[in-house]
């Protein structure tokens, strides 16, 4: 085991070393990258907390729940991810196949798979949190020594994320083909339907915080080990130091306990690798792709063919598959939780704030999509690439086909969301400017993450989700939520300030807010196409 | 048809081709030959363009490689020595595919996948994902995907790498069908027999850099040699005693 982490570690470090050997330029570029986005993600987890606080004791209870709230989503997140990243490393890597040729047994393969996944899934929620803390802690004058020994906290947290993680990839590897899952989706969906259709209305923001929004509800179950860091650190807050220990050591003995475990899946994991991944299977039949494809008049006879090739590789790839399933699963929860929302009961001052916090849920639905499916679109052509590069075709011309099928795909997402959310908020007004808002940030969103896709492109990685997990997807999460905030902070801002009545007239300012806002996108997608296409040009195979 | 002027590559302090220069005709069958790290497959790529050179010009078909990328293309096949092809089509989807992107009418495409997939023996797999064929069949199907669009020029590494008996008899006969036709074909091999057997000529590519260029007959000759296999380990012996390159070319 030692040595298989060595040898890891000697070719980080080897890569490290070339990179800045033979590259200064793009290492020091990294390097400022990585801080800059650091400081922006923390700035701006500062700026909004800092806004929550200033309003007073319901600022208090919504930081309480946005604790809550954050274990529970990245429990899911990181488990998601996590599957995914294992089914790459664990079962669909050549080092696999490798290793197991060595004299290793399959627990010490298991266990460093486990743990080489668990860092790549968990290292950017890792950093978030730390971050999230350390700001909340200057904000509420804490200790700033707090954050540093809540990372105790968070490290087992993360190990018992990524078990559920492990034993999900294996269960469905082991036992569900495609409808089996199929059925399982319905059954679920329709279990949480079921438990959500008796609705209750509240005007109270409180009782709705506490009480009606069941990912409040299930996030703050004391028995549920997603909430143990929550409580283990409001505990540490307060300053009940023996109870925030009771959680530490809680979290601690559990993680180890699973992580004792892992062996006891060998059996499972050399029956999915033997049996399940590698025979030869069946190709799913894509006929009627293909003949839709050709029908689209519009597009040339070779572009037709490289969106045709697209759309199969994304459809045969179960990893991207299954992904999309479980965020439309995500998708389906969130559109519960805002059928009970008593939006039109509330004053028009919180009416706009969610308004904007609904856009703001879209545009971060939005970015995810990019980040997961159209950052990776480049490295996804892998060693393939010279094909492409070889074909009678410009790099600029593929770039313009792969930007055209991200936007028909995203746009019509996020375009339907955002529709089908304003009206079940009953939105009376800006209901035309929020989808405006949100379909313009969606085309900026896909250039800026096909740009950087483009610019940290990786040919060489076996996994496309190692792609989404480098610094590459990371900076472009941030600059993502960069574009984002700094909408919500134009569009925002103004209509607030004319609903506490500071702005008497909206109009004239909302269209020049407007035109500044698209002239800054129009930017970002001329700015990130060029660097993109700059460094695909440069590419050496 | 081809033309290499000063051609040289560098990796950081390393440089794997020195003022390389060659001329290939038209319809020529041009072998690259050279011990392993001669820098015969970086050539390659600087000629096909996945690589850029450090200094030196290439033109292919008159056209310069750096300004003229896109129309070179078009003209332009290359064969790589490990076939990276998209794993989750079949092989008649990939081509399918390649030939879309190439600008071939459907039904010629249709036409000519039948042809080869005939002549390879590859109809039993045609509905397989290309994952689940060997690296012989892959190889075939990348020979298949430069025969259907039938380049000027061919560029070629390691051209019979994990083949079968009848596909290595097979692609000799179609490529030397290609030479008939007037193509240019430019190979890199570390099996001299396929070099004597098919080549027009020979260059020997040593540290990289160009030690000796003749007709294998003549290079065979000129070294007192019985096969080519002998005039190779000779010539690359000198050159690393320091009595090769010059030489050869001032005699």
């Amino acid at each position: 085991m030692k040595k298989i982490i060595l040898a890891q570690l000697i070719s980080l470090k080897n890569s490290l070393f070339f990179l800045k050997k033979n590259n200064p330029q793009n290492f020091s570029l990294g390097v400022f990258l990585v801080i800059f986005s650091i400081t922006g993600i923390y700035l701006g987890i500062w700026k909004g907390l800092a806004f929550i606080v200033s309003l007073g004791s319901l600022g208090t209870v919504i930081i309480k729940k946005i604790i809550f709230i954050l274990f529970f989503i990245l429990f899911f997140m990181i488990a998601i991810s996590f599957a995914v990243l294992f089914y790459g490393a664990g079962f669909k890597s050549k080092e696999t196949a490798y290793l197991l040729s060595l004299p290793f047994d399959t627990e010490t393969i298991i266990f460093y798979k486990f743990l080489k996944s668990m860092i790549l899934a968990s290292w950017i929620p890792f950093l978030g949190i730390i971050l999230f803390f350390l700001s909340y802690s200057v904000i509420s004058k804490i200790n700033l020594f707090y954050p540093l020994i809540f990372s105790l906290y968070v490290i087992p947290f993360l190990i018992l994320s990524c078990f559920l993680g492990y034993v999900v990839c294996l269960g469905v590897l082991r036992f569900l083909n495609f409808k089996k899952f199929i059925f399982l989706v319905i059954f679920v969906a329709t279990l949480i339907f079921m438990i959500y259709s008796s609705s209750k209305t509240s005007s109270d923001i409180l009782y709705f915080l506490s009480q009606e929004i069941a990912f409040f509800k299930i996030a703050q179950l004391w028995f549920l080990p997603f909430s143990w860091p929550a409580y283990g650190f409001i505990y540490l807050e307060n300053k009940e130091f023996f109870r925030s220990f009771i959680y530490l050591l809680n979290l601690w003995s559990l993680s180890l306990f699973l992580l004792a475990s892992l062996e006891k899946f060998k059996k499972a994991f050399s029956y999915i690798y033997h049996y399940k991944i590698h025979p030869s299977r069946k190709i799913i039949s894509s006929d009627y792709i293909k003949s839709v494809v050709e029908r689209l008049k519009i597009f040339s006879f070779s572009t037709q063919q490289i969106i045709l090739k697209d759309i199969k590789l994304f459809l045969r790839e179960p990893a991207l598959c299954l992904q999309f399933l479980v965020f439309f699963g995500i998708l389906f929860f969130y559109f519960l939780n805002l059928r009970r929302f008593s939006y039109h009961l509330l004053k028009p001052m919180w009416r706009n704030l969610l308004t904007f916090l609904n856009t703001f849920s879209i545009l971060c639905i939005s970015s995810a999509m990019c980040v997961r499916f159209i950052f990776p679109q480049w490295s996804l052509e892998g060693k393939n690439f010279w094909l492409l590069k070889l074909s009678p075709l410009s790099l600029n011309k593929i770039y313009r086909i792969k930007t055209v099928v991200a936007n028909i795909f995203l746009l019509t997402i996020s375009g339907i969301l955002i529709f089908v959310s304003n009206h079940m908020l009953n939105l009376e007004r800006f209901f035309f400017l929020t989808i405006w808002i949100v379909l313009f940030s969606t085309f900026v969103l896909i250039s800026v993450s096909l740009g950087l896709g483009a610019y940290f492109v990786d040919f060489k990685e076996e996994h496309y989700l190692k792609a989404v997990e480098s610094v590459g997807g990371f900076l472009t999460l941030v600059i993502n939520f960069v574009y984002i905030f700094l909408t919500l902070i134009i569009f925002g801002s103004i209509t607030h300030l004319y609903y506490i009545d500071h702005i008497k007239r909206i109009n004239n300012l909302l269209l020049w807010a407007l035109s500044i806002w698209m002239g800054i996108g129009i930017f970002f997608v001329f700015f990130f196409k060029r660097k993109g296409l700059k460094k695909l040009e440069e590419k050496e195979f | 048809m081809i033309k290499v002027e000063n051609l040289s590559k560098k990796f950081g302090e390393f440089e794997a081709i020195k003022n390389l220069n060659l001329t290939i005709k038209e319809g020529e069958f041009y072998c690259l030959l050279g011990p392993n790290g001669a820098g015969k497959t970086t050539t390659l790529k600087i000629l096909v363009g996945l690589m850029k050179p450090t200094k030196g010009k290439v033109y292919i078909k008159g056209l310069d490689l750096e300004k003229d990328y896109l129309k070179i293309k078009k003209i332009i096949g290359f064969i790589p020595d490990t076939p990276f092809l998209y794993e989750n089509l079949t092989p008649y989807e990939f081509l399918e595919f390649v030939g879309g992107v190439y600008g071939i009418d459907r039904e010629k495409i249709k036409e000519k996948i039948e042809y080869y997939f005939k002549i390879f023996r590859l109809n039993e797999y045609r509905n397989s994902l290309i994952k689940e064929l060997s690296h012989g069949m892959c190889q075939k199907v990348v020979y298949i995907s430069n025969f259907l669009h039938s380049p000027l020029v061919y560029f070629i590494d390691e051209p019979l790498v994990g083949l079968d008996p009848y596909s290595i008899h097979l692609i000799k006969k179609l490529l030397r069908d290609e030479v008939k036709k007037g193509k240019t074909i430019l190979m890199c091999t570390h099996i001299l027999s396929i070099a004597e057997e098919l080549a027009d000529r020979v260059g020997i590519l040593n540290e990289g850099r160009l030690i000796a260029e003749e007709k294998p007959e003549k290079l065979k000759e000129f070294l007192k040699s019985k096969s080519l296999e002998e005039a190779f380990l000779k010539i690359t012996e000198d050159e690393k005693n320091n009595i090769g390159s010059t030489d050869f070319f001032k005699k």
